[in-house]
């Protein structure tokens, strides 16, 4: 009887429109990565094994089936649910010729959907009246085309400027000035496929590190561990205070910056002391924009780090990056509430390894007790 | 958003809230529509034995007896025992309909 326990992958190719990859690509399959991590695009890739007079090679290279800005969708099954891990333009190819039959090799590697993003320069384009949420909500609207659902969260110190005084024009692509509004803003701006195959949520807004922990990642519990290895950091030159220069009747005056990110509670009991400072350029902005890069908690970065890898037909299911998790059985240090910061899926035939990296400011749990 | 597991069939619906006539209010799940049956693809069938349950069927197939569901959605059952005690009756084992496309959704 065939079976949907364990891993099984589904990938689909198409110009916009995707259809189910014939068999003789599925069959030349290897492996496939994808990858998701806070500050940078996703992407994934798949490494195809192949012989010279495959349909691969005397048809589908040719024909450009899998040419640059085709779009790729990968969703792989777990003990039958479906996770779409990776939804994207190709952007580049790369074949290995071989003397052995059968063993030519080839590696396709592409970005998440935001690599539509990227094809158009629109600089000048007017946005007159309208705060930064609203420009990257107007801007997404063009890509609905490829299930793009904009998740704009308005930052705290925005407002609309009176066309008739100043209005924004864009810069650069939609996807360049979408991250500049979101580093402006201290806010991050990304792509994330799901939760059906064809759906992607573009999301701009703070970093959020609320919400319910993703089931404990368990390291050194006998059976009950799924973590095969973690290894854990702390970076002292990680440990940045910033501050910056705020004018009180014409004299500037310095003070030092809290980390008071708002979504950003603190998920240590033992923040890492500070060991450099770094100076916030708040002296040409005005009131509002300097309020808006204080909250944004714009210096705060994780001293203390994690990496780790797990097999997830033990964990039972993916492991979301851009969340909060769960670590017990690492001992007091380090256990407690991690932030995902990118995880990183390799899927073989009936296989399926996850590797993470965690974030967090200090050491010890702020928990007593960790759920199981 | 609801709290149901994501192999729970009520993954993803809306929970409402409606107000009794003394004006407490009382929350429930909307009606879930079942899809078309003939969205659903087969991956294998199953022959029963007469002896096992719906979730049995499911475990083995998905490895996750919870997602019995899918095999009494794909069927149009609207009692999932009901599918207990029939000897050698084949039971199609559906793709989930997140994969099941054929290219033409």
């Amino acid at each position: 009887m065939a079976t949907l326990k364990g891993v099984t992958l589904t990938l689909l190719m198409g110009p916009v429109a995707v259809a189910p990859a014939p068999r003789a690509v599925v069959d030349a399959l290897e492996s496939a990565t994808a990858t998701q991590a806070v500050g940078q695009r996703s992407g994934y890739q798949l490494t195809f094994a192949y012989s010279k007079t495959s349909p691969i090679a005397q048809q589908l290279l040719p024909t450009g089936f899998f040419d640059p800005m085709i779009r790729v969708i990968l969703v792989a099954t777990l003990n039958g649910l479906p996770k779409v891990l990776a939804d994207g333009p190709i952007k580049r190819i790369d074949v290995t010729a071989s003397t052995h039959p059968g063993e030519y090799k080839l590696v396709v590697t592409g970005e998440d959907i935001s690599g539509y993003m990227d094809m158009v320069d629109l600089t000048g384009m007017p946005y007159p009246a309208m705060p930064p949420f609203a420009r990257v909500a107007l801007m997404m609207a063009k890509y609905a085309a490829f299930g793009v659902v904009p998740l704009t969260i308005p930052s705290p110190f925005s407002f609309a400027a009176s066309p008739t005084e100043k209005y924004a024009q864009q810069q650069g692509s939609d996807f360049e000035y979408a991250d500049k509004l979101a580093k402006d803003a201290g806010y991050e701006f990304y792509v994330t496929p799901g939760p059906a195959p064809g759906m992607n949520t573009a999301y701009w807004g703070p970093q959020a590190r609320v919400g319910a922990p993703q089931p404990t990642l368990t390291i050194d519990f006998d059976q009950a561990a799924q973590t095969e290895s973690a290894t854990f950091t702390v970076d002292g030159n990680l440990a940045v205070l910033p501050y910056a220069f705020v004018k009180v009747a014409n004299i500037s005056i310095p003070v030092p910056v809290p980390d008071v990110g708002i979504l950003k509670p603190p998920l240590a009991a033992r923040p890492v002391v500070p060991t450099k400072t770094t100076l916030l350029e708040t002296e040409r902005l005005n009131a509002v924009e300097v309020a808006g890069a204080l909250l944004a908690g714009r210096g705060g970065a994780d001293p203390v780090t994690a990496s780790g890898s797990v097999d997830l037909v033990r964990y039972g299911r993916p492991i979301d990056a851009r969340s909060l998790i769960f670590v017990r059985g690492a001992s007091l240090a380090h256990d407690g509430l991690w932030f995902v910061r990118s995880v990183s899926h390799a899927l073989g035939r009936g296989s399926w390894r996850q590797t993470f990296q965690l974030a967090r400011d200090g050491l010890v749990s702020q928990t007593s007790r960790v759920p199981a | 958003m609801t709290e149901f597991s994501a192999n729970s069939r009520y993954f993803g619906l809306p929970m409402k809230v409606r107000l009794r006539p003394d004006g407490e209010a009382e929350s429930y799940l909307p009606r879930r529509l079942i899809p078309a049956p003939e969205r659903y693809k087969a991956f294998g069938l199953k022959r029963l034995s007469g002896s096992e349950r719906i979730d049995d069927v499911a475990a083995e197939a998905f490895g996750d007896p919870e997602l019995f569901w899918r095999i009494a959605d794909a069927l149009s059952l609207e009692d999932p025992a009901s599918l207990l005690g029939e000897e050698g009756r084949p039971v199609p084992l559906p793709l989930p309909l997140e994969v099941a496309s054929n290219g033409d959704t």
